[in-house]
């Protein structure tokens, strides 16, 4: 193959890549970006105890005794707000 | 030169001259047409670029604010918290809700793609304080809670020790409600203790701002305190245990009761 028709070829490759860059970053820089949901916010937790309100009997201690496993349980989702805090990501940047 | 050779030759010389022949008739006859076709395709592109980055920015705004509000409302509902760590907190939350609303506004009015882009990226700066006001607020909010629990645990406790002593009083072995009461109580107060240990380990906390040596200082001293919160929880759920315990003790040495005078002591 004669150096003529090397650079002839040559030249038509560099032509086409040019092309296909320019075409990428086009595609690159303008195009749609996929929306990704970021990390949830931490869930609203009411932050209201419940009470001991009751005499000493048999019925009102085990009444106590629920409400402070609801007081337990609100703790719980307080605890997780914590981690969830802890834990949270940014939403990143479009770019 | 060979045959094939020359095909070669003359198939690419027929593209060259077809692109030098065509491409200037394109060039000439539709220069302004494409010229001016890809300039409103990028302006078109560009706008839509635009809308996306701030329809990302304001979700990513309204998600923090959110967040930011509803810690705002448990702040405001805790009880056993000093005023002053109150105060701070809630100053803190309602001052990045102000932040946040003013670069909301911000990013609204921007029409600049590079100006936009420089505001978009301080929502990633200012999520430093958010990173930290949440979990701040969080371990505020879960060691109010315990204390409070803490409190009510007290008032049962001091009920439990009354029907104990009665059970004595009247010959009844109560040695072993003794004590559970004493694990119930022991419980209790470090479960205090670990609230009061967790809320005074980062009521000092600030933001990092960009400093990594501080923001690792910050994150310990969170990471500290969310493992007392667990120890508090632990402690809370073992005293119930026992306040469980004594209460069956109490039905099964025959001590049951089953009314009393009883009083209403409202409770936070």
């Amino acid at each position: 193959m004669s150096n003529t028709l090397k650079t002839i070829i040559i030249g038509l490759v560099v032509i086409i890549l040019v092309g296909l860059g320019w075409k990428f970053y086009i595609d690159k820089n303008y195009s749609d970006i996929d929306l990704e949901e970021g990390a949830n916010a931490p869930p609203v937790v009411e932050n209201q105890a419940a009470s001991v309100n009751s005499g000493t009997s048999d019925t009102a201690l085990d009444k106590d005794l629920s409400n402070i496993d609801i007081q337990l349980n609100t703790l719980s989702n307080d605890s997780a707000s914590i981690d969830q805090g802890l834990n949270d990501k940014p939403v990143p940047p479009a770019e | 030169m060979t045959k094939s050779k020359k095909q070669i030759l003359s198939s690419l010389a027929a593209i060259v001259l077809f692109s030098s022949s065509a491409l200037p008739v394109f060039a000439q006859g539709g220069a302004d047409s494409i010229t001016g076709d890809r300039a409103a395709k990028l302006e078109e592109a560009k706008a839509k670029r635009i809308e996306l980055i701030k329809s990302r920015a304001n979700e990513e705004i309204d998600r923090r604010i959110k967040a930011l509000d509803k810690l705002s409302e448990r702040v405001q509902s805790m009880k056993r918290v000093s005023d002053a760590q109150k105060s701070n907190t809630a100053n803190m939350v309602t001052t990045e809700i102000v932040k946040l609303e003013s670069l909301r506004a911000k990013i609204a009015s921007d029409t600049d793609l590079e100006t936009l882009k420089i505001d978009q990226r301080s929502i990633m700066e200012s999520y430093r304080i958010f990173a930290l006001i949440m979990p701040q607020g969080a371990i505020l909010v879960a060691a109010d809670r315990i204390k409070v629990i803490a409190d009510n645990l007290t008032t049962i406790g001091g009920k439990l020790e009354s029907r104990i002593n009665e059970a004595k009083n009247s010959g009844k072995d109560v040695a072993s409600l003794e004590s559970y009461l004493a694990d119930y109580k022991a419980k209790i107060a470090d479960a205090i203790s670990k609230a009061d240990g967790a809320m005074n380990g980062i009521s000092g906390l600030t933001p990092d701002n960009g400093d990594t040596a501080k923001a690792a200082a910050n994150r310990g001293a969170l990471q500290a305190a969310r493992e007392n919160i667990r120890k508090g929880m632990a402690d809370l759920r073992a005293a119930r245990e026992d306040a469980r315990k004594i209460v069956q003790g109490l039905k099964s040495i025959g001590a049951a009761r089953n009314a009393s005078a009883s009083s209403t002591v409202p409770r936070d």
